[in-house]
């Protein structure tokens, strides 16, 4: 443990840097013209490249001491007699990792964005949200207790609905924000309820005494929590059965895709099972359930992605899916593993969002990927970082993606889960086989479109390159340590998640990963064979099964009719019934008992000036009266 | 000997004269001036009564009536003059806009 300012400041830059930006897009918003976009990007950029820098300081310590621990306490935040909760930062090595991922990736993400945001009339509230985002998301990382993480997830939720519907003018896009928020918040109970059973059980909030007192939980106990905090991770990773959100967060600006529904936001629940691995790793049927509901999600998402036409669609399917890789991988106690394609997933992911960003601002806004076609020569810088993050994702080897997918498969096999490595090896080839879809549509043969080419931006191939350098290299961080290489990301994260040393033999780790390869091969011959020298926009696939992928196997029917619909029922009955007949009804009848009353006071009121004056003289004498008779009695008598 | 007896008789016709004034005339100015007439009745028995009982405290409301009457003649004048400014009339039954 070793105490550094360095810590709040990766946290408050960004914060203040958001303040600031938000009190400038206030200012404006009524204005023709908001303050000049260099100054609002030179603040955009600088705060998160200023944390980007604090984070390797700190990060470039902890490589060369293994057991440094970072951490800073702000202060106490509550304190009764129950409990104390302090606010305190803390970078361990996960957190670490996960830091310098999320502040390389992020400050390159704003780069981009002032490229491709120019001349939006939101500049700087665009901007505003994105810094505001990219601290909640470090407080969510950098947190020592769970209080605080949950704070962090909750305001990268709001950030992200702030930005999914950020042309909040077009109603879809906002209600796709809506969708998005609303079922975030049905994992986030979930999440509460998690946090709120963890503090019953062992009376604590930080992640030190959580760890300390978790192991005099009982097993049922344990595994209840394990569920409900599984939910929201769920929620916020956009697993089945709360996936449905994450496709349709399309609609926020593509950059925002990037880095928060792609690289960062979405990984958070993946994150917290890291975190909690010593509560995961205590609790093998929830870790079994998280496997099941990783390789449902992977696969699912998947063949979705097989039909998509609109190319941020298939690069949301195809995130899902990926995420279901990482549950799979954290699920089968494979912390290292996950987390490693946490890792790579964000660099590869990254590249392929801001290149479809670039595609779409170059292309005039045009998504749909039957109207691409020939971009290899028109847009090369976009074309390589492209090519390589396919190949990445696809898991062709020596590429980021083909490491981690392969540690996770290997150890899936290793658990003895052959039936989810099955799954996962299908997915594969699956992954490899949309995404070179994707990639031979947009990239391959002539251009089919309509619109007018422009060339990249040069503020957006600094990025795009720097992300392809990232797809490439990053993968040889976490070389197969059973073919006695060394694993160095498995090493770092080693005091964090325990280590996991599996022994095989050199001719199954080679076999297995040869498997993975050549299914990733048939995938991408698949869709060279079908896509690659087409010269006409591809029909629609038809039959019973592209029905059901078309209808993303039903689940967004399932909620309209099985959710949506009901509560809209119940609403509209109890708007009627309850508050129209009875609330309001008994305010018309109070209003209707004056009416009456007032209809034969208001005779009195005919407008006659002398008439008025008669009635105070008749009322002065009828006081003077009742004065007498009460006070005098008899005086009247005589 | 005149007595205190007189004086309340000549303030109760003045302020019995008045009340009627301001019940019997139409003219708004009229009606003003009859409810400056009753204001001046009850200042007269105030006065009898106070040097009947030897007691200041009949003077001091009277000085008060008296500003409050001056302040209130001030912005009733105003009024009047408004109000013909308006109406170009003075006759109160023409103001007859004010009903339920």
């Amino acid at each position: 443990m070793q105490i550094s300012y360095l810590l709040p400041l990766i946290l408050f830059v960004p914060l203040f840097s958001a303040l600031l930006l938000g009190i400038a897009a206030l200012m404006s918003h009524d204005k023709e013209e908001g303050l000049s976009e260099s100054l609002i990007g030179i603040l955009a950029v600088g705060a998160p490249a200023v944390s980007a820098v604090f984070t390797l300081i700190l990060l470039a310590q902890q490589l060369t001491q293994p057991e440094l621990i970072w951490q800073f306490t702000l202060g106490t935040w509550i304190r009764i007699p129950a409990f104390e909760l302090n606010m305190g930062l803390r970078m361990d090595h996960l957190s670490g990792l996960m830091t310098a991922m999320i502040t390389f990736i992020g400050t390159l993400i704003h780069l981009f964005s002032v490229a491709y945001m120019r001349k939006d009339r939101g500049f700087a509230r665009y901007f505003a949200y994105l810094n505001l985002f990219f601290a909640a998301m470090l407080l969510l990382i950098l947190s020592d207790n769970i209080v605080g993480l949950f704070m962090g997830w909750e305001g990268v939720g709001v950030c992200s609905y702030l930005l999914i519907g950020f042309w909040f003018k077009d109603f879809a896009k906002a209600q796709a924000g809506t969708k998005a928020f609303v079922v975030n918040r049905v994992g986030d109970f979930g999440f509460m309820l998690g946090i709120l059973f963890l503090f019953l059980e062992t009376r604590a909030f930080s992640f030190d005494q959580i760890q300390a007192a978790s192991s005099s939980i009982s097993p049922a106990m344990l595994s209840i929590i394990g569920i409900l905090l599984l939910i929201g991770a769920m929620g916020k990773s956009a697993q089945i059965p709360l996936h449905v959100w994450l496709p349709d967060a399309m609609a926020g600006p593509t950059p925002v895709s990037a880095l928060i529904h792609a690289a960062t936001m979405v990984t958070a629940g993946v994150y917290m099972i890291a975190r909690m691995n010593f509560l995961y790793s205590q609790t093998p049927s929830v870790s079994f359930f998280i496997v099941l509901m990783g390789a449902l999600t992977a696969f699912v998402a998947a063949t979705i992605a097989l039909v998509q036409t609109d190319i941020k669609k298939v690069l949301a399917y195809s995130t899902v899916s990926q995420l279901g890789y990482m549950f799979m991988g954290v699920g089968a106690g494979a912390y290292a593993a996950g987390v490693f394609h946490v890792f790579t997933h964000a660099f590869f992911k990254a590249a392929l969002f801001l290149g479809a960003g670039a595609i779409i601002h170059c292309l005039h806004h045009e998504q749909d990927l039957r109207k691409m076609g020939g971009l290899r020569k028109r847009l090369p810088v976009t074309h390589f970082a492209m090519l390589v993050s396919c190949l990445a994702i696809s898991g062709i080897p020596p590429f980021a993606g083909f490491f981690s997918k392969d540690e996770i498969l290997f150890s899936l096999w290793d658990k003895g889960l052959y039936a989810f490595w099955a799954l996962g090896l299908v997915t594969a080839g699956l992954t490899a086989f949309y995404m070179f879809r994707l990639y031979f549509l947009a990239f391959g043969s002539d251009y089919r479109g309509t619109h007018e080419v422009d060339s990249e931006p040069s503020l957006m191939k600094l990025p795009l390159l720097l992300l392809a350098a990232g797809a490439i290299l990053t993968g040889f961080l976490g070389l197969p340590a059973t073919l006695g290489l060394p694993n160095w990301f498995e090493h770092f994260m080693a005091p964090v998640v325990g280590g996991h040393h599996p022994e095989a033999s050199v001719a199954l780790v080679l076999g297995l990963m040869g498997v993975s390869v050549l299914a990733a091969v048939i995938g991408i011959g698949v869709a060279r064979q079908r896509y690659g020298s087409i010269t006409e926009a591809p029909a629609l696939a038809k039959g019973p099964l592209a029905e059901v992928l078309y209808q993303k196997y039903g689940f967004d029917l399932l909620y309209e009719e099985g959710i949506v619909r009901p509560l809209k029922i119940i609403g509209y009955y109890g708007w009627q019934i309850g508050d129209r007949a009875l609330i309001g009804g008994a305010i018309q009848f109070g209003q209707w008992v004056y009416k009456v009353v007032s209809l034969f006071a208001r005779q009195l009121h005919f407008g006659n000036v002398r008439a008025y004056g008669h009635y105070l003289i008749i009322g002065l004498f009828i006081l003077f009266y009742l004065y007498f008779a009460l006070h005098f009695p008899g005086v009247f008598s005589l | 000997m005149i007595g205190v007896f007189h004086y309340l008789t000549v303030s109760a016709l003045l302020f019995f004269i008045g009340m009627a004034g301001f019940i019997a005339r139409k003219n708004v100015f009229i009606m003003f001036l009859s409810l400056e007439l009753m204001l001046n009745g009850v200042n007269l028995s105030f006065i009898a009564f106070s040097r009947y009982f030897q007691e200041m405290s009949g003077h001091v409301f009277v000085f008060f009536v008296i500003a409050v009457a001056a302040s209130e003649a001030a912005i009733s004048l105003a009024f009047v003059i408004l109000l013909y400014k308006n109406r170009q009339t003075l006759d109160v039954d023409a103001y007859n806009q004010l009903k339920g």
